[in-house]
Order: structure tokens, then C-alpha cells, then sequence
């Protein structure tokens, strides 16, 4: 795999991205980030907390995913009302990106499976 | 999961969420001398006892092995099992240092863990542990009885 | 510190073995958990090292039934008596409600049984406790032994027993003198629980 800050570093350029993690798969821990874009002066930093509860919800829509025969899944995005959370599994860890309402998330999703797949190779 | 068993009862909402957050297996909330608070997951007295000695102990070794190699005490502990893993930490209610400890599978993770535990470390500052009322005895034929469980466990006295 | 609770209903009282090393303390609660039935007690814990003396402590919870409406239990532990183990044996003492002072019987030992005695006296002083007033009960072990190489229990009492506290003689190793010994702290322990006296805390 690319040195995961490369990882991170190519995932935060990509426009609307406020945040790129590489987060470990089984234990939610945060291994590389980058650093949290437009947060608010003295707001509280979510990437920890996103990170842990990210990695444990791909887990458990990995599970969903073999439960109904469906294979592993390829990509994960949760819309909210305020942006998005974008996952992919990449072996022993879960790239995960905090996105805005109006990114490009056909972009999003591209270089995440690209990065994944660089990881697979 | 069973409800948690307290044996102060300010301990009781926080240890709950924790444990329903977290999706911890078990888990015992004692004072560092080893007297527990709380427990969860637990179904034998003796069993908690037990694990609230090991974790006094771990946690002074821990303490003592941090001041030595990081010059200040570990901040929390964790070791992964092939199934299950266990969690250590310290928190504190009304300036009384409190340890936890607990126990978590597939179905937590330690980063879902650690931020729930932040969560239950910032409920229990605002709380205060009850106070020991002095002087309080149980009553009644007490001398009475507490021979007679004396006698059924140990024998009588001069009849080992 | 016991704990009583009236919301649980439970009481709670912790007790160490305390002594020299190799004085028997190990060998005590391993005849307690040898002999009471299952229903009464819990794993016992040791933590030992691999020349099987005690590293950190021996541990053993027991139940001792309903006394007065309130599950009894007792936490039983025993501190490493080698010397180099001094802040194990601090640790283990906080929260303690008695003491058992194994002594060692043997005529050569008798200076290790007062120095263990006086590190007991100076660790709870540390721990805040009153040497003096804390519920101890002394126990004389490897009474088996030869005459010729054991001190008298005269002896013995004249030297550790300043405080006149109950005293008895044992064989750990076939299980004399234990129980008599447990029980006498226990009552110790719960009779005080029981009077109108002020709690250390």
C-alpha cells in the first residue's frame, strides 16, 4: 500500500473532503488522518469518535453483507443532513472520509476504492 | 445483558449507559483499594472480588511500571485476547479515584470502547460517592449469629 | 476499611496474612480453600514466581452466609514476606480490616518474625491505621517441627505478643490451628463491625 499519509494527503485534496482517515478494522483506532478542514474555532475535533464508530458500522455491514449472501461490501456511505461519511475496507483497515452536502461523491468514491485497491495489491 | 448491580447507587445510571454504549460483556467499577462500586456481567460475588483484587494489583504494577518507563503513571491499559479483550482505566467522582475494568468481543471495538469511556469518565466528575456512615452496625442478634455461621463453616471453637 | 451496606445488604471485611517469608501464609489459605465446601468460596489467586514463593499476593474471597439480614463476605490475601517486597505489602494492606501474623516457629527465624512484625506495625501506621487497635491475631506455625529447633509458644508470645491479642498454634501444612486461627479474626473482625465503637475510615 502507498505510506498511508500519501492515502490521506491524496483523499483530503479531493474537493468537499473535511477530514480522511485510515482507521484500523478491528479495534476503530485512528492509524493516519489528516487534518480537519473548516472545523469551527474551539469545536470539538469528531474524527475519533467518527473513526471508531465508522469502523464499527462497516463491520457490522460487513456482516449484514455475508448474512444476505451479498459479498464484502465495496463501499459504505452514510448520508445525514449535514454531509456524508464515506468507508471502504482495505484489508486491516477502513479508509474513512467526512464528507460536505455538495462534494463530488462520485469523486469521493473513486479514489477511496482506488486507494483501497492499492492496498490489495 | 443483565442490568448492573451496584453497591452505591449513584454509580448505577452512568454504568448502565456504559455498558449498553460500549457493548461491553462485563465490566466492575471498584476504588483502587479493591473494594467494588459496581458490576455488570457478573453473576458470582466471589468472581467480582476476585477480579477487583487482580485489578488493584494491575493497576499499582501499571503505575508503577509507567512512572518507571514514561515518568508518569499509564493512562489506560488493554490487552487483546483471541476472543474477547479487556479494557483498564482510571476515572474519578468527587476527587475519589475510581478503576474500571472491562471486557469486549467482536462486537465493540476499543476505539468504540475508549470514546464511551470518555463519555462515562465526564458523567461520574459531576457525581459524588456516597459516604460511609460511621459507626453504622448491623443489628439484632448479631454476636448470635455471626457464632453460628462461625460454627457451620470453620467448626466450634477447640473442634478443628 | 469494612464495608457495611444497607442498600445491598452486604458485608464486606478484608483480611492479610502477614508474616516472614516462608512463615506459611500461602500454605494457610490453601488449606482453607482445600477444606471449605464450594458454595462458600471463589477461585483462589495466587500470583507467585517461578520458585513458587508469592510475588504480589494470594487471594481468596469466602463466603460466610447471612449474618443479621447481611451477606457476609470475607477477602482473604496474603502479602510476599521477602523483604525486597515492601511497597506489594503496602499496597495489599490498604483497606485491610485484620490482620493474622504468621510467625515461624523455628528458633533461627525469630529475628525475621520481629522485623516482619515491625515493617506490619510501620505499614499501617503509613496506611493510617492504629497498630494498636486494629484487629490481629497471631498465629505460631510449624508447631510440627522438631522441639529442638522450634522456640516455645512462651517464647514466642513474649516476644511478638506485646498486645496480648489470641494467639495460636499451628501446622499449616496438615491444617492445624487454620481454621481456629480464621475464626478467631473473623469474630474479631465482625465483633467489632457490630460494636458502637467509631470507625477508622
Amino acid at each position: 500500500m502507498k505510506a498511508l499519509g500519501q492515502v490521506v494527503a491524496t483523499l483530503s485534496h479531493i474537493p468537499g473532503v473535511i477530514a480522511a482517515m485510515v482507521v484500523g478494522a478491528s479495534d476503530g483506532l485512528i492509524v493516519e488522518t489528516s487534518a480537519l478542514m473548516g472545523g469551527a474555532v474551539g469545536a470539538a475535533d469528531p474524527r475519533k469518535h467518527t473513526a471508531a464508530l465508522a469502523a464499527y458500522l462497516y463491520s457490522k455491514v460487513t456482516r449484514a453483507s455475508d448474512a444476505a449472501r451479498l459479498g464484502t461490501p465495496a463501499f459504505m456511505r452514510l448520508e445525514a443532513e449535514k454531509g456524508h461519511i464515506c468507508v471502504v475496507g482495505a484489508r486491516d483497515v477502513v479508509l474513512v472520509t467526512i464528507v460536505t452536502p455538495d462534494a463530488n461523491l462520485g469523486r469521493v468514491r473513486l479514489d477511496m476504492m482506488n486507494a483501497a485497491r492499492a492496498n490489495h495489491e | 445483558m443483565s442490568d448492573p448491580t451496584v453497591a452505591e447507587a449513584w454509580v448505577a445510571a452512568p454504568l448502565r449507559r456504559l455498558m449498553e454504549d460500549a457493548r461491553l460483556i462485563s465490566g466492575v467499577l471498584l476504588y483502587p483499594t479493591g473494594r467494588a462500586v459496581g458490576q455488570f456481567g457478573f453473576s458470582n460475588a466471589a468472581d467480582v472480588m476476585s477480579i477487583c483484587a487482580l485489578t488493584s494489583a494491575i493497576n499499582a504494577s501499571a503505575r508503577e511500571l509507567g512512572r518507571q518507563l514514561d515518568g508518569k503513571p499509564f493512562y489506560e491499559m488493554h490487552h487483546a485476547g483471541a476472543d474477547r479483550q479487556v479494557f483498564m482505566a482510571r476515572a474519578a467522582a468527587g476527587g475519589q479515584e475510581l478503576l474500571f475494568v472491562g471486557v469486549f468481543d467482536r462486537e465493540s471495538s476499543l476505539g468504540v470502547v475508549e470514546i464511551y469511556f470518555a463519555e462515562f469518565q465526564k458523567a461520574l466528575e459531576t457525581l459524588r460517592p456516597e459516604k460511609q456512615v460511621a459507626g453504622a452496625r448491623p443489628s439484632g442478634d448479631f454476636e448470635g449469629e455471626l457464632n453460628r455461621s462461625l460454627d457451620a463453616l470453620f467448626g466450634p471453637i477447640g473442634k478443628p | 476499611m469494612s464495608v457495611v451496606n444497607y442498600g445491598t445488604r452486604e458485608i464486606t471485611c478484608k483480611i492479610v496474612y502477614y508474616g516472614p517469608g516462608r512463615s506459611g501464609k500461602t500454605t494457610n489459605l490453601q488449606h482453607v480453600y482445600s477444606q471449605l465446601p464450594e458454595e462458600r468460596k471463589g477461585k483462589m489467586v495466587s500470583l507467585a514466581t517461578e520458585t513458587d514463593r508469592t510475588l504480589f499476593f494470594d487471594f481468596l474471597p469466602l463466603d460466610l452466609g447471612t449474618i443479621s439480614g447481611f451477606a457476609t463476605r470475607f477477602q482473604l490475601y496474603t502479602v510476599p514476606g521477602q523483604v525486597y517486597y515492601a511497597a506489594t505489602r503496602k499496597l495489599v494492606l490498604q483497606g485491610v480490616d485484620g490482620v493474622v501474623f504468621v510467625a515461624d516457629s523455628q528458633s533461627r527465624q525469630l529475628e525475621e518474625n520481629i522485623e516482619s512484625l515491625q515493617d506490619l506495625h510501620s505499614n499501617l501506621a503509613e496506611e493510617g491505621f492504629d497498630p494498636r487497635t486494629l484487629p490481629l491475631v497471631m498465629q505460631y506455625n510449624k508447631r510440627d517441627l522438631p522441639a529442638g529447633e522450634i522456640s516455645s509458644v512462651e517464647e514466642l508470645d513474649e516476644t511478638l505478643n506485646f498486645r496480648g491479642v489470641p494467639h495460636f498454634s499451628a501446622s499449616a501444612i496438615s491444617g492445624g490451628g487454620v481454621f481456629e486461627t480464621l475464626r478467631s479474626i473473623a469474630s474479631l473482625v465482625l465483633s467489632r463491625l457490630s460494636a458502637p465503637a467509631t470507625k477508622e475510615s
